[in-house]
């Protein structure tokens, strides 16, 4: 594959945390806390860990293909049919994730801010941002990307800091006081979202630089990466239970209702809006390189020679699509945390790990 | 429902507006991809102004995933 714009290997590994961490930091800790209680942070251990063993196998196909993207590789191991086969799943999958995302950014806005104005308007506005952004390319993605999260890092630990007076630490215990299971629920959940979604760079990779002097700079920048994220969610689920206990997993927007509560000497007042802003930009970062990979896939898998004609199109789709899938709030609720997690694994982390087998074997 | 229709068509008619250079310059098989994408898109967009929850990916999803989902959740939330 001739790749025409490259990124360094550290650029690439912070579009991996930016993909990760960016609306996980919002609006995985109140869902999860509702599963796994105070245990919840364990929930996030045993989830990463499928998500550090989905990066495995992603570096090992790249390392093993260099310059291929996942489509390139599955058509040459399983054939062109079984690669569309294949991909029928993961594209629908990808339309559903980028729909879903934005959905979620229109549905904050709509119950806590702007109670009547229609989602199809936030969606609208937000696609077209995404689909211009996309255009640009990923170069220009990812130096704007690096700067968002930079400021969204900032404010949402300025909100951990400013919680201090908050935190109860003996809210955390017991930490399993109904077993291992709801532990486990939390786990599944957090696997579908955000770690299962991170086979989503088995087509980004190849744009990395190949740096001559580091051979595996980008296979350590890629875990330090994902190690980052993990830290970053299991703080944030800690400092969400440290300030609201038992009542965390009823707030679905745990890390907002955190902000709501500080009042730092008078002044410091009601800063909510900044966990507001974090989760816009979070949402539109994570969407863009969801539409970006969409489109790649679709490039590759039926070999187009002009890479931005269905970035519109794309675009139009998922923003329809994210104005027609939503029912109501529990409906919503039901497939992002009971059947996302099992979706995304059926539709991306199986193959990954089927071709990594396959890979693995016709080394041998 | 107007308000609405007419608001995909604009959408709809802006996009291929702004798609059409590109459009001439593909191939027979971007061409086609293109086609099918846009019936996609319009598929979506009547279901959505016409606000009648047509068939879409979650009825898919639905059937597929739900029975195990379901059995999945249900050993989670039983007590051990």
């Amino acid at each position: 594959m001739n790749v025409k714009e490259t990124v360094s290997p550290v650029q690439m590994s912070t579009l991996f945390f930016i993909f990760m961490t960016g609306s996980a930091i919002i609006n995985i800790p109140g869902p999860l806390i509702g599963f796994a209680k105070n245990g919840a942070w364990l929930s996030l251990l045993i989830s990463s860990a499928f998500g550090f063993f989905a990066l495995a196998c992603m570096l090992y196909l790249h390392n093993k293909y260099p310059g291929s993207t996942y489509i390139d590789y599955a058509k040459k191991m399983v054939g062109p049919w079984l690669t569309a086969l294949l991909s029928v799943p993961l594209i629908l999958t990808m339309c559903h994730m980028a729909s879903g995302i934005v959905l979620d950014m229109g549905l904050f806005l709509t119950t806590t801010m702007m109670k009547k104005t229609p989602i199809f308007v936030f969606n609208a506005f937000t696609f077209t941002l995404i689909a211009f952004t996309v255009r640009a390319g990923i170069e220009v993605m990812v130096r704007m990307f690096t700067n968002l999260i930079l400021i969204m890092l900032f404010f949402v630990f300025i909100v951990l800091l400013l919680s201090i007076p908050n935190y109860h630490p003996d809210y955390i215990l017991p930490i399993m006081p109904d077993g291992i299971k709801p532990v486990l629920h939390g786990a599944y959940f957090s696997f579908g979202f955000p770690f299962a979604e991170s086979f989503l760079f088995a087509m980004l990779l190849p744009f990395a630089k190949k740096n001559p002097g580091k051979k595996y700079s980008l296979n350590r920048w890629m875990y330090i990466a994902l190690l980052l994220n993990t830290v970053i969610l299991i703080l944030s689920v800690i400092c969400v239970i440290f300030v609201a206990g038992p009542v965390s997993g009823d707030v679905k927007y745990s890390l907002y209702m955190v902000a709501r509560l500080i009042d730092f000497q008078d002044i410091i007042q009601r800063i909510e809006s900044v966990i507001g802003m974090t989760l816009i930009a979070g949402s539109y970062m994570k969407a863009t390189v969801v539409l970006f990979v969409l489109n790649l896939t679709l490039n590759r898998l039926f070999a187009l020679q002009n890479d931005r004609l269905l970035i519109f199109p794309l675009a139009l789709i998922t923003l329809f699509l994210s104005v027609v899938i939503f029912d109501s709030e529990i409906q919503w609720f039901d497939i992002v945390s009971s059947k996302w997690p099992l979706w995304i694994g059926a539709a991306g982390f199986v193959p990954l790990l089927l071709l990594t087998l396959i890979a693995s074997c016709k080394q041998k | 429902m107007l308000i609405r229709l007419a608001i995909v068509i604009l959408i709809i008619a802006v996009v291929l507006v702004f798609d059409a250079p590109n459009y001439k310059k593909s191939n027979k098989r971007g061409r086609a991809v293109y086609g099918i994408s846009i019936t996609a898109a319009i598929y979506l967009g009547l279901d959505y102004a016409a606000g009648k929850d047509w068939p879409d990916l979650h009825n898919v999803a639905d059937f597929i995933f739900s029975a195990p989902a379901k059995m999945i959740t249900t050993y989670f939330e039983s007590k051990s």
